[in-house]
C-alpha cells in the first residue's frame, strides 16, 4: 500500500532546485534518498513534510494516504507533522531543546487523546516505555538535559519523540551524518529494528551510499534536482545502470582493499535550473553522446521497479579486478618525528595519557580513533597550537615540545590541511595573496610560485584571483593543500582532510594528497575516523581510544586482522563497500 | 534606501564642512529691533530672541555638531579594535590585566564622571571628546575580543599562526579583515552616541560657551521660544534625530552587506 506518493515535484526558489522528482514510499518500506551535497534530497523531504525554508515554493502533487499535503492549509499540515510524519534531522544538538530534559521532550510529544487517562502516572510508564524503545533501558535518563547525553544517546532520544505519536511515516534527513563511525551503527540498526517492529514507512536521506545501501529496501539516486536511477538497494549496488551512480560507487574508498588509484567523478555538479534541457550529468559522463544533450531523458523502466535516466546501457568499470597495490614503502631509516608519551589535560578531561609514536622519512602514518580519542589534540601539539603538560615532541632533531609562539625553523618542518573547508581559507584574501604569503614563510630556494603551487594541486592559475567563497568544498581543500605544501614541510598533518567532502570529491582530494606526497617526498600523519580512508593513505595505522593507544602497527595487517577488540567494534561498523 | 541614508549623510558632512559659508546672514549678527520672529522670505526658520536667523546658526553650528562627534568615533575605533584584537588574540596576562580594566570601566557611571570632568577641566569641546572616546571604548573592546576569540579557532587563523607569521600580521592582515562589519557599524554607533551626548551636555550648559552656534545649545537656549517660534528649538532637534537615525540605519545596513561580502 502506497503510503507516500510524490509526483512532479518541483522546488523554486531563486532557481530551480528540485525538478520533478517523483517518489514513493510503501508502510513497512525503507526507501533513500541518496546524492551529494546540493542534489536537492533535503529540499525534497521539507517540501514533503511542508517546511520549506522561506522563499522556496514548490509545485507537483505530494499525497499521504491520499491526503494532499502539497498546497494544504497550515492547519492541514499541522495535524499531519508530528503525528502522521515524524522528522528527525541531522544535527541531534541543535534538535533538542537545551532548556528541556529528555523526558519532558518525549512525553511532549506523546498522544494527548486515547482510551486511557493520560495521568501523570501514565506519561511516566509511557516515556520509560518509549525509552526503552529506543534502547535506554536506564529511566535516569529521562530526567537528564540533553546537554549531558552524548551524540548517540541525543540521536535515540530525538528518535524516540519522533516516534512518540505513532507516526506512519518518518523521514530521517542525515540522522547519523554528524555521529561517529560505532555510534552510527548503533542508531542505524535500532532505526531499521524499530522500522521492522513497527511496521512504519521510513525516507532515509543521506549522503553516504553505503549506508543506503545497508539499510534501504528501494534506492533513488539524486543529482542536481532530479532522480536519475532508482530500484532495490542491491541491485543498485551490484549493477548501477547510471553512469553517475557508477561513478559514485567508483569513487568509494574500501577498507578491505587498497586501491591502486581513487577515482572521483571529474568536474563539479551543475545546478539544476542550467541542465533543465539535457541529461544533468552529460558534461561529466564518460559515455556521452549527442543525443545526451538533445532533450532530458525521462526515468526509464528496465525492468520491474528499477529505473534510470539514462539512455544507454551502462558500460561496466574496470574496477577492484586490479591486484591491490602496496604503497610506496619507505626506507628503513632515522624517524623524522619522535613522540615520546605525550601527555595534555583539559581540566578533568585526559586528551593525551601518553602517546608515544613514531613517523619515518617518507612515510604515512594514520591516526584513527573517534571524537574524543584525543587525535586532534595529538596534531595541535605537534603543530604548536597547544602545549602539551608532559612528554617530548621531536622533528628533525628540533626539540618542539614547547615551542610556544617563537617563529623558529619549526613552522618549515611541519604544516597542516584542516577539516573544515568552509572556515580553512580566509575569506578576505584572494587565493594568490594565500599562496604567496605562505610561500614567502618558506626557504629562498626552491620556493615554488602561486602558479606553480595551484598547478600542483591541480588548479588553473586564474584561480589566483579568486576569493574561497568562489570554490566549491575541493576546491577550497586543494588551496588548503597547496597552501600546506608552499613552504616544503618535511611533515605534512591531515586532519580530517575529507570529512566533510563528498565521496567523489574526496576521491580527488585522497589521490592528490597521495601523489603529491609522494612526489615531494613529504611525510604524512593523518588523523580520521575513517578506515577506508586510512587504507588508502597510510602504511602505518595507529589506534587511539581515550588518549592512549590500544593498537599500532602496518595498515592492511591492521585492518585485516585487528586484534584489540576496539579495532573489532571499529571495523565492524564500517558499512560495508558495495 | 542604502542610497538615501549616504545621500542624507553626505549632505550632513558637506554642510558640516561648508556650512558657515552656505549661511544666508551671520550667525552672530544680532537685530534686536526684529526680536523672535517666525519663518519669513528673508529668515526660513525665524529668528531668535536676539534676532538671530536661525538657519544661519544651524549651518555654522553643523561643524561643531558633526565633527566632534566623528573624532570620537574615529578614537574610539581605533582604540577599542586594537585593544580588542590584542587581547583577544594574545590571551594570557594581557588579556587578563585588559578585561579587568574594561570591567572597572563600565562599572563607572559614564555621563556623571564626563560631567564631573569637563566641569572641572573648563570649556570646549576637547576634553568632553577625549574623555567621551575613553568611556565608550570598554564596551567596543569587549565586543571585538569576544569575535576575535571566536576567529583565532577558525582553521584559516591556525593556519596562519602554523606558517608562522607574526602575531601582529595575524591580528592586522588576517583577523580584522574579517571583523570589519562589526568594526564599521561599530564606528557609526559610536558617531550616533557621541553625537547625541555632546548634544546633550550642550543641551546641560557643559561645554561650549554660550552663544557659539551649536545644535545642541540651540535647544537649550532656544526651549523657551517655543511658543514664539518654534523653529528655532525643534529644527536643531529634528536635524540631531534625522543625522543619528541616518547613522544608525546605514550601520545596519554596511554590518549586513559587509557580511555577506565578507567572502566577497
Amino acid at each position: 500500500m502506497t503510503l507516500l506518493d510524490v509526483t512532479g515535484l518541483t522546488v523554486t526558489g531563486r532557481h530551480l532546485v528540485v525538478d520533478g522528482v517523483d517518489l514513493t514510499v510503501s508502510a513497512g518500506e525503507t526507501v533513500g534518498l541518496v546524492g551529494e551535497s546540493g542534489s536537492g534530497k533535503s529540499l525534497t523531504a521539507r517540501a514533503v513534510a511542508g517546511l520549506l525554508p522561506k522563499g522556496m515554493t514548490a509545485t507537483g502533487s505530494v499525497t499521504l494516504s491520499g491526503l494532499r499535503l502539497l498546497g494544504a492549509r497550515e492547519r492541514v499540515l499541522r495535524s499531519v507533522r508530528g503525528s502522521r510524519i515524524a522528522l528527525l534531522m541531522q544535527d541531534p544538538f541543535a534538535m533538542l531543546n537545551p532548556l528541556i530534559t529528555a523526558g519532558a521532550h518525549i512525553a511532549e510529544s506523546l498522544p494527548r487523546t486515547g482510551p486511557v487517562r493520560r495521568d501523570r502516572a501514565w506519561r511516566r510508564t509511557e516515556v520509560a516505555r518509549r525509552l526503552a524503545e529506543v534502547g535506554i533501558d536506564d529511566p535516569s535518563v529521562s530526567g537528564r538535559y540533553p546537554f549531558q547525553l552524548s551524540g548517540g544517546m541525543r540521536q535515540r532520544i530525538a528518535l524516540a519523540a519522533a516516534l512518540a505519536r505513532d507516526p506512519e511515516l518518518l523521514i530521517a534527513d542525515e540522522p547519523t551524518t554528524a555521529l561517529d563511525a560505532t555510534t552510527q551503527h548503533e542508531i542505524l540498526t535500532l532505526l531499521r529494528e524499530v522500522q521492522r517492529a513497527r511496521g512504519m514507512g521510513v525516507l532515509l536521506i543521506t549522503h553516504d551510499l553505503r549506508v543506503a545501501f545497508e539499510m534501504c529496501d528501494r534506492v533513488a539516486v539524486m543529482y542536481a534536482g532530479r532522480i536519475v536511477e532508482s530500484g532495490p538497494g542491491f541491485d543498485v549496488a551490484k549493477v548501477p545502470a547510471h553512469p553517475y551512480t557508477s561513478g559514485l560507487l567508483a569513487a568509494l574508498p574500501s577498507a578491505t582493499v587498497t586501491l591502486p588509484r581513487l577515482e572521483g567523478i571529474p568536474g563539479s555538479v551543475p545546478s539544476a535550473g542550467d541542465v533543465t534541457g539535457t541529461c544533468a550529468f552529460a558534461d561529466r559522463c564518460s559515455q556521452v553522446d549527442a543525443d545526451c544533450g538533445h532533450a532530458r531523458p525521462p526515468l526509464r523502466e528496465i525492468t520491474p521497479g528499477r529505473h534510470t535516466a539514462c539512455l544507454y546501457e551502462v558500460r561496466p568499470r574496470p574496477r577492484v579486478e586490479q591486484p591491490p597495490a602496496a604503497l610506496r614503502e619507505p626506507s628503513p631509516g632515522a624517524p623524522l618525528l619522535t613522540i615520546d608519551d605525550l601527555s595534555k589535560r583539559y581540566g578533568e578531561h585526559t586528551a593525551l595519557g601518553g602517546v608515544s609514536l613514531s613517523v619515518g622519512e617518507g612515510e604515512s602514518v594514520g591516526v584513527v580513533g573517534e571524537s574524543g580519542s584525543g587525535k586532534t589534540t595529538l596534531a595541535r601539539c605537534v603543530l604548536g597550537l597547544a602545549v602539551p603538560d608532559g612528554g617530548r615532541i621531536e622533528l628533525a632533531g628540533l626539540d618542539l615540545t614547547r615551542r610556544g609562539r617563537r617563529g623558529d625553523r619549526a613552522h618549515r618542518l611541519v604544516q597542516c590541511v584542516f577539516q573544515d573547508p568552509s572556515t580553512s581559507l580566509n575569506p578576505s584574501l584572494t587565493v594568490g595573496a594565500t599562496l604567496a604569503e605562505a610561500a614567502a614563510q618558506g626557504t629562498r630556494e626552491g620556493r615554488l610560485s602561486v602558479p606553480e603551487l595551484l598547478d600542483l594541486v591541480g588548479l588553473p592559475a586564474s584561480y589566483a584571483e579568486r576569493r574561497p567563497r568562489a570554490l566549491s568544498g575541493g576546491e577550497r581543500q586543494r588551496v588548503a593543500i597547496a597552501r600546506a605544501l608552499a613552504v616544503r614541510p618535511a611533515l605534512l598533518i591531515c586532519d580530517e582532510p575529507v570529512a566533510s567532502l563528498d565521496v567523489s570529491v574526496q576521491a580527488h582530494v585522497l589521490e592528490l594528497l597521495r601523489t603529491v606526497v609522494r612526489d615531494l617526498g613529504t611525510s604524512l600523519l593523518f588523523i580520521t575516523h575513517d578506515l577506508a580512508v586510512v587504507r588508502q593513505i597510510t602504511n602505518r595505522t595507529v589506534v587511539l581510544l581515550k588518549g592512549k593507544i590500544v593498537e599500532e602497527g602496518k595498515t592492511p595487517q591492521i585492518l585485516d586482522t585487528p586484534s584489540h577488540p576496539y579495532t573489532q567494534k571499529l571495523l565492524a561498523s564500517v558499512p560495508p563497500t558495495p | 534606501m542604502r542610497g538615501v541614508l549616504a545621500g542624507l549623510l553626505g549632505l550632513a558632512v558637506l554642510v558640516a564642512l561648508f556650512g558657515s559659508h552656505l549661511a544666508p546672514h551671520d550667525p552672530a549678527a544680532q537685530d534686536l529691533a526684529l526680536g523672535v520672529a517666525g519663518p519669513s522670505a528673508a529668515h526660513w526658520l525665524g529668528t531668535d530672541d536676539l534676532g538671530r536667523d536661525v538657519l544661519s546658526r544651524l549651518l555654522a553650528g553643523a561643524g561643531s555638531a558633526l565633527l566632534w562627534p566623528v573624532l570620537v568615533a574615529v578614537g574610539t575605533t581605533t582604540l577599542s579594535t586594537s585593544l580588542g584584537l590584542l587581547a583577544g588574540y594574545r590571551l594570557g596576562w594581557i588579556d587578563a590585566i585588559m578585561m579587568r580594566t574594561v570591567d572597572l570601566a563600565i562599572a563607572m557611571p559614564g555621563m556623571l564622571v564626563l560631567i564631573v570632568l569637563v566641569g572641572v577641566l573648563g570649556g570646549g569641546y576637547g576634553w568632553s571628546v577625549l574623555a567621551m572616546a575613553v568611556l565608550f571604548t570598554p564596551g567596543d573592546i569587549r565586543v571585538i575580543r569576544s569575535l576575535t576569540l571566536a576567529q583565532r579557532e577558525l582553521a584559516y587563523a591556525e593556519a596562519a599562526r602554523t606558517l608562522g607569521l607574526p602575531p601582529r600580521r595575524v591580528m592586522f592582515r588576517h583577523l580584522l579583515p574579517n571583523l570589519a562589519p562589526t568594526v564599521v557599524s561599530n564606528a557609526l554607533l559610536s558617531f550616533v552616541a557621541a553625537l547625541v551626548s555632546l548634544a546633550g551636555l550642550s543641551f546641560l550648559g557643559i561645554g561650549l560657551p554660550a552663544g557659539t552656534p551649536d545644535w545642541g545649545l540651540m535647544v537649550e537656549e532656544n526651549r523657551d521660544l517655543l511658543d514664539l517660534n518654534p523653529w528655532a528649538s525643534v529644527a536643531p532637534v529634528v536635524l540631531i534625530t534625522l543625522v543619528a537615525t541616518s547613522a544608525t540605519l546605514l550601520g545596519d545596513r554596511l554590518f549586513d552587506t559587509l557580511s555577506k561580502g565578507g567572502a566577497r
